[in-house]
């Protein structure tokens, strides 16, 4: 098994952006009848999701939220060596969008910039990417931003997706800190052969986009796409997502001899509340250490374990005790990976609407 | 036997009558019993007959015959 320890690196604060507009699932046009609706509800947890309005981007969300933490932080732009981008929703084909925020955030010319497009497992993994270059010594402040506009790439007309998903951006602060952090510790997974699970057939190289593919059509009754749109087949999702995720963190468990009722926070990626509960279960993590912020973001993909911690754990995460938590995100891909970490004195500000 | 019971279920949750709901009525058959159906179908039989799917089964729990055995089983046990 692929595994992964960090030193000397600690989370010093987080920040998260998300869209003033909300949609609310119980309204939603696309159903025949609130029933429907209800259904949807109480199977998911799902009960409404933010979204941006037309012209605004992933990086727009993503400015907001870094310009909070550099003000939480007390951190000038010049003070940053690391931004990673962790998106899929990117602004242009090229160039990476993580170069269009060095400027737009006046970060250092000579600053490490990259992005990171992972789905629903990307918070981690861009937790390992970017702590591990940090454990070197070099490179003292980063920041992990994880970000999505699921609703710009998903067919408003697709009732299998539209209830289910919202857009939001995160900053996460890393500092090289060897006297005040604890080890962290990771493991990964991947399915390639899962990829047709949830995919945009058409706009890359392999599928390039055509006058056909951006032309909109009733897959099955009640469910219109075009080729360029996402699509989540829910069965094969829900076969990896009942699966992956609770041996991943078994595996994690196994491996780092994680004391269970040690851990203060499981933080799942937020799929659905009904999978993430079979996931709590087969760990054994009571409720009350499982928080969830999906009823009212939805599935924000990488963001939803920054945006959950934010939006839900900002006393806890902010004290001067620190919380033992283990998180695990999983999607497309398929991907999946796992995580150990300490957090305190974490500084956690308000959340941003934009 | 909850046969019955789960057929009614199945039938409420998918707004469709319950002549619809047969032996071998499996997920896709109908474009009611799509993966958010197939959620809420074994969502709302936890709830309310109080059981819970173990997760190594859900996988497999796409069909009335399918739910109706393993329902029957944690039931009798």
């Amino acid at each position: 098994m692929s595994q992964l320890t960090i030193n000397n690196v600690r989370i010093a604060g987080m920040s998260a952006c998300v869209p003033a507009h909300v949609e609310d699932n119980l309204t939603l046009p696309i159903y025949k009848d609130q029933n429907d609706a209800l259904k949807v509800i109480a199977s998911t947890g799902i009960e409404r999701h933010h979204k941006v309005d037309p012209g605004t981007t992933a990086s727009d969300l993503t400015v907001k939220a870094v310009e909070g933490l550099l003000k939480d932080m007390g951190w000038q732009p010049e003070d940053v060596d690391c931004l990673a981008y962790v998106c899929t929703s990117r602004d242009y084909i090229a160039p990476q969008t993580s170069c269009i925020l060095q400027d737009r955030l006046k970060l250092r010319n000579d600053c490490c910039v990259f992005d990171l497009p992972f789905g629903c497992s990307g918070w981690v993994y861009g937790m390992s990417i970017v702590g591990s270059l940090m454990s070197h010594g070099t490179l003292k402040r980063a920041i992990l931003v994880a970000a999505e506009t699921n609703t710009l790439n998903r067919n408003p007309l697709d009732t299998a997706v539209r209830p289910l998903f919202g857009d939001a951006a995160t900053a996460t602060a890393l500092e090289f800190d060897p006297e005040h952090s604890r080890p962290m510790n990771f493991m990964y997974g991947v399915d390639g052969s899962g990829y047709q699970a949830v995919w945009a057939p058409y706009g890359g190289t392999r599928n390039p986009v055509t006058v056909e593919a951006l032309q909109e059509k009733e897959v099955s009754p009640g469910v219109f796409r075009r080729g360029i749109d996402m699509i989540v087949n829910g069965m094969d999702v829900f076969g990896f997502a009942i699966k992956r995720p609770p041996q991943s963190l078994k595996d994690l468990i196994a491996t780092f001899n994680i004391d269970v009722e040690s851990v203060d926070l499981l933080l799942l990626h937020q799929a659905n509340k009904f999978i993430d509960e079979k996931v709590r279960k087969a760990i054994k993590m009571p409720p009350e250490k499982t928080p969830y912020c999906l009823e009212e973001y939805g599935n924000v993909t990488s963001a939803s374990i920054p945006l959950t911690m934010v939006s839900r754990c900002r006393e806890q995460l902010s004290g001067e005790e620190e919380k033992h938590c283990i998180a695990c995100g999983f999607g497309v891909g398929l991907a999946w990976a796992s995580m150990e970490f300490y957090a305190g004195n974490v500084k956690i500000g308000e959340l941003i609407t934009y | 036997m909850m046969e019955t019971q789960v057929k009614e279920i199945i039938a409420r949750v998918l707004n469709v009558e319950p002549g619809v709901i047969t032996d071998n009525l499996s997920s896709g058959d109908i474009p009611e019993w799509d993966s958010v159906g197939n959620l809420a179908i074994i969502s709302t039989i936890e709830q309310e007959l109080n059981i819970e799917f173990p997760l190594e089964d859900l996988f497999d729990l796409t069909s009335v015959q399918s739910i109706v055995d393993k329902v029957n089983q944690l039931t009798n046990a």
